[in-house]
């Protein structure tokens, strides 16, 4: 017993001696399965009242917030004198800050980041080109997993600094189709078809009310835009849906989708001839 | 076919039929359009008795929105600082839960009415909402009640102004429907403050007797805010 007394007694460095090392390794285990256990408990009981993104910051709040706290009592228990510890630390903040200034770039991004909230965990996104959904926003980098299923970390300072498209953020979107017919079939007939195929589809919004005009008349076909607007977690499954339809609900009703044609003048010496060349 | 079902049932009602079926606990659900099958459900229960009510209308294709926006087929002109009651319709979605004491489980959900959806605000702010176009009477009309429910709207103009209301948005959080055998009914109140801004609230309870109140489905994760939807963006 006095043997361990006189171990535990030991200072290592100043004042601090293995008993303190030991409380503060203690103190971190204790912190990290806190974190854990509330981590668990949290993901189970909150799950269903929040979304991914929300529980994921209020998860991170908490957990460096123990950690934080953690950190403040191993330094009270080893009698360290914060003010003093500030002076220094602002020396070697400047320090630390020009030898790690990329680091604390992607720091100060990454908090800017959580405030203004431009992106959330489980949303799609393109940042700077990399297009797919958003699994994590840490302090340092945002995780995003491609369409492809792979995940790519992109550092916060380019996150915060690049263009950012978010294609979910608002409630609902547009999106289009161009349908060339031919020429001697009747436009106001196929656009009426249209309209009706787009009345009868729940999620094509009646506002913003759907576009279907001719927008131009081309070297093959007449070619006529569907302009559709649906809520931004149907629109996708609508637009996938839709084209097909349109095609073979205008086939059944006589009007053909164009394709690309030539008309070829024959002419010889007693007569000319018109053909229309169709590819075989 | 509201109310309560012994299993095993038939209940047919047009081209639709519900048939339940029960050997031992398990209980095998079909339903039926034009003949053909549509769904089909197993359940392992003990009780052999089933409900048949109306829900909120904003589960069908999927739940995608807590709102419902009635458009009136026509605008109606209030006089300042007036209140009348107006009665619209709204389309029906029937709801089939299998009963037990203590709870009942919603197994189906389905409509005679087709469904459509809309923007009700722009696309950043606004909310996507059911839409039904309802004509407005004047005296509770009469309706099929598996087809058709009946909003009783109290309209109330608290501005010194005269204003034109030609929608009306509803929260499905604060959707109370009773029903009986032939009437299901939502009454609410939509007060104008302002020539494009109203506030509409449903009522808790019904000022008619002998009506059931159906179940809430749409309920909140976690119970925060009022029930009412303030109409920011027109009325």
């Amino acid at each position: 017993m006095k043997e361990l007394q006189t171990i535990l007694g030991r200072k290592l460095f100043a004042e601090i001696t293995v008993l303190d090392i030991i409380q503060i390794v203690l103190i971190f285990v204790f912190a990290s399965i806190l974190t854990r256990l509330i981590s668990y408990y949290m993901k189970k009981s909150m799950k269903s009242r929040l979304n991914k993104d929300q529980l994921g910051l209020f998860l991170k709040v908490v957990n460096y917030s123990i950690f934080i706290v953690a950190f403040i009592w191993s330094l009270g228990l080893v009698g360290l004198n914060l003010s003093g510890l500030m002076v220094a630390g602002g020396i070697a903040g400047i320090v630390i800050g020009f030898a790690s200034q990329s680091i604390v770039g992607n720091l100060i991004s990454g908090i800017f980041l959580m405030m203004e909230r431009p992106i959330k965990i489980g949303e799609s996104v393109d940042i700077a080109g990399t297009v797919g959904i958003v699994e994590n926003i840490s302090l340092i980098s945002t995780l995003i997993r491609d369409w492809d299923g792979l995940l790519l970390r992109i550092p916060n300072e380019k996150v915060f600094t690049s263009t950012i498209t978010n294609f979910v953020s608002h409630k609902a979107r547009r999106f289009s189709y161009d349908v060339g017919i031919r020429y001697q079939d009747d436009a106001d007939e196929a656009i009426s078809i249209i309209r009706t195929i787009l009345d009868k589809e729940a999620f094509v919004l009646v506002n913003p009310a759907p576009l279907i005009f001719v927008t131009s008349l081309g070297d093959n076909a007449v070619n006529i835009t569907v302009k559709i607007w649906g809520p931004i977690t149907e629109w996708y499954g609508l637009k996938q849906k839709l084209l097909w339809l349109i095609k073979k609900t205008l086939e059944e009703n006589g009007i053909e989708i164009a394709f690309p044609q030539r008309v070829v003048w024959l002419n010889n010496a007693s007569n000319s001839e018109n053909l229309t060349a169709k590819p075989e | 076919m509201y109310g309560s079902h012994i299993i095993p049932t038939i209940i047919s009602h047009e081209e639709a039929r519900l048939e339940l079926e029960a050997s031992g606990k398990k209980i095998v659900y079909r339903r039926f359009l034009k003949e053909q099958k549509i769904v089909e459900k197993i359940i392992i229960g003990n009780k052999k008795k089933i409900l048949i009510s109306p829900v909120e209308p904003l589960l069908l294709p999927k739940e995608i929105s807590t709102h419902f926006m009635i458009e009136f087929s026509q605008p109606i002109t209030l006089e300042p600082h007036i209140k009348h009651d107006v009665y619209l319709t709204f389309p029906i979605e029937i709801g089939v839960y299998v009963q037990n004491e203590n709870h009942d489980s919603i197994i189906d959900v389905f409509s005679f009415n087709e469904q459509k959806y809309t923007l009700y605000g722009d696309p950043r702010q606004g909310v996507v909402c059911r839409y039904w176009k309802s004509e407005v009477y004047f005296e509770e009309p009469e309706l099929a009640p598996l087809h058709f429910g009946i909003v009783k709207l109290r309209l109330e103009n608290n501005t010194s102004n005269w204003v034109d209301v030609s929608r009306c948005v509803l929260n499905a959080f604060g959707i109370k429907i009773f029903y009986n055998e032939v009437k299901v009914l939502i009454e609410a109140e939509m007060k104008v403050i302002d020539a494009a801004i109203a506030e509409v609230e449903v009522f808790n309870k019904t000022t008619q007797k002998k009506m059931v109140k159906a179940h809430e489905l749409i309920t909140r994760k976690i119970s925060l805010g009022s029930n009412r939807f303030v109409m920011l963006e027109g009325i």
